[in-house]
């Protein structure tokens, strides 16, 4: 309908040229880069403190002869993944992937019908954790988390440490979360408990429900997770708990790198509560402020970006990036891998190093798929694909991957 | 033969360019394609400068843009797409019905008769695929529905430019 470009062209060339020069945008851009200034002006004294901190730490522990022991940090380049179920295509276990390379199954071998989920790296990726459900000849009632030293290609070697929780059902919901020093895990079963790795009883800091993905804060010394509709903070020291913020849903909570605030996703109260923002608290005081997303943004599954500048969540399948300070939002363009027609992403989590988010999503074209993909953070470059694209991920949820920053 | 809006055949903008330079090129036509979306000229100016403040941003990593002139487009539709979104959902929430019949503000006024009935998802469906040269998937990414749909809504507009009804 040629006629209608004409009309279009037409009143394109009536609307007449843009009223903005760019002098007007460069006004705007150091209105916003100001902003960011003092943001990084406060971040930078956060930092001096911290290390000032750090360095009256070490020089306490050579003065009393104290060896320091902090491992360095380092990644191992690897993403885990589960599937789970029988009679798809991929078999169902525990893999590792990263670009470029084909899947390797790491745990499970064929027949042997155990079902491993909620794997996760220790945070200098030398160990594994997942939970063992029940399987054939093995007995009901009982789960177990397994913790296993991995090579550097992420297989397991070594003798494995399994933790037994007594559960009614298969374990679905038991995800074990690794200290920041990767000392310990915690995990949720009729309360909230802490193991040692390496052997040592599970000790029981409070009793009780504790619901969603617990998150250790950045100083190992508090424990968040929802109960009850709050969000909640347990001490590990002593099983002290703090119920900071109403109206949750039993999401994930995440911290800010800083150990400062939390972020939670809580309904937005404005059309009787099924739309939701995302709720920053403010730890020392226990208030909390709500980054308006507006109304038809719903905040899921907050993720705080390493850097602290950013919170990732999900909304209708696409990636959005809220700035926690300002409530500046962001949207990454769709996610078209494997083909043109784009993923819906139900889940997000950042790389260490902050730089690309490993997505979790629906491919519908041809067929009904599931995929991993990396996505560079600012939204440039093509998407990366992970794993295979498959129906076998037909039960994995966003507790099911974790990786360890992959080269791209 | 419709022109893919910003730079022709995806051609990889020089290093050496500068932003002063894109901004010149794109942001007449950037704002006018807004402006046919919006039908509100202090929107079209809003989402113009939102996505050459973002590119502006990114400059640096341009290289790294097959089509920066298709990227500014890209941030563009993206935040137009969120304000349709929005808007709809206020919409919905204020139980308001929408409006049957065009709109007759100063702004739209600039609008041919016959754009003026449509919606600006319509209005859009056929800025990007009539004026713009995005194929139905194309277009059905940058506003974030299935293609089907812009077959419907392209079917609705026409339908509309002929005198019937402009649902949807």
């Amino acid at each position: 309908m040629d006629d209608l470009r004409e009309i279009l062209e037409q009143d394109l060339s009536r609307v007449g040229p843009a009223a903005f020069d760019l002098e007007e945008l460069t006004t705007k851009r150091e209105g916003v880069r100001r902003k960011r200034r003092v943001q990084a002006g406060i971040l930078g004294l956060v930092v001096v403190t911290i290390l000032i901190g750090l360095l009256v730490t070490a020089l306490r522990a050579v003065e009393t002869s104290e060896p320091v022991t902090t491992p360095p940090p380092r990644t191992n380049g690897w993403v885990v993944y589960s599937i789970l179920g029988r009679g798809f295509d991929e078999p169902q276990g525990i893999y590792v992937a990263r670009p470029g390379t084909d899947p390797k199954r790491i745990v499970g071998a064929a027949g042997d019908g155990a079902r491993g989920f909620c794997p996760s790296f220790s945070p200098d990726g030398s160990m594994l954790s997942y939970t063992e459900g029940h399987g054939p000849g093995q007995p009901p009632g009982v789960v177990k988390i397994v913790v296993t030293a991995v090579d550097e290609f992420a297989v397991p070697v070594g003798s494995a440490q399994r933790i037994e929780v007594p559960s009614r059902g298969g374990g679905r919901g038991l995800c074990a979360q690794w200290s920041p020093d990767g000392t310990a895990l915690a995990y949720s079963d009729s309360g909230l408990w802490v193991v040692p790795i390496g052997g040592g009883d599970a000790r029981r800091l409070v009793e009780g429900p504790i619901h969603g993905t617990l998150a250790w804060s950045p100083d190992g010394t508090t424990i968040a997770g929802t109960s009850s509709g709050y969000v909640v903070l347990i001490s590990v020291d002593d099983g002290e708990m703090r119920a900071v913020q109403a109206g949750t849903y039993g999401g994930s909570v995440s911290w800010s790198p800083d150990g400062r605030a939390v972020a939670v996703a809580v309904k937005d109260g404005s059309d009787g509560g099924s739309d939701r923002d995302i709720a920053v608290i403010d730890i020392e005081r226990g208030t909390s402020r709500v980054l308006p997303l507006g109304p038809g943004v719903t905040g899921n599954e907050p993720d705080w970006s390493p850097d602290g500048q950013q919170i990732a969540f999900v909304d209708e399948g696409s990636i959005h990036l809220v700035d926690p300070d300002t409530g500046y939002l962001d949207s990454l363009p769709g996610v078209a891998v494997p083909d043109p027609s784009p993923l819906e992403i139900h889940a997000v989590d950042w790389s260490p190093d902050g730089q690309r988010l490993l997505a979790f999503g629906t491919d519908y074209q041809p067929e009904l798929a599931y995929c991993l993909v990396s996505i560079a953070a600012d939204g440039l470059g093509d998407p990366v694909l992970i794993s295979p694209v498959t129906i076998a991920f037909y039960y994995t949820g966003p507790s099911d991957f974790d990786w360890q920053g992959v080269p791209t | 033969m419709a022109t893919r809006g910003p730079s022709d055949q995806g051609v990889v903008m020089p290093l050496s360019a500068s932003f002063e330079t894109f901004f010149e090129e794109h942001k007449d036509r950037l704002f006018g394609v807004m402006f046919l979306m919006t039908a509100n000229r202090q929107d079209a100016e809003e989402l113009a400068q939102e996505a050459f403040l973002k590119m502006w941003e990114r400059w640096d990593s341009v290289g790294r843009i097959a089509d920066p002139g298709a990227y500014v487009y890209r941030i563009a539709l993206n935040a137009f797409r969120k304000r349709v979104r929005r808007a709809d959902i206020s919409r919905r929430l204020t139980l308001r019905a929408p409006s049957s019949t065009p709109s007759a503000s100063e702004d739209s006024l600039l609008l041919h008769e016959a754009l003026r009935v449509l919606t600006p998802r319509q209005r859009a469906a056929i800025v990007l695929t009539e004026l713009l040269g995005y194929s139905a998937i194309e277009a059905s990414e940058a506003l974030g529905v299935k293609p089907s749909t812009i077959g419907a809504l392209k079917y609705q507009a026409r339908a509309a430019l002929k005198g019937g009804p402009a649902d949807g």
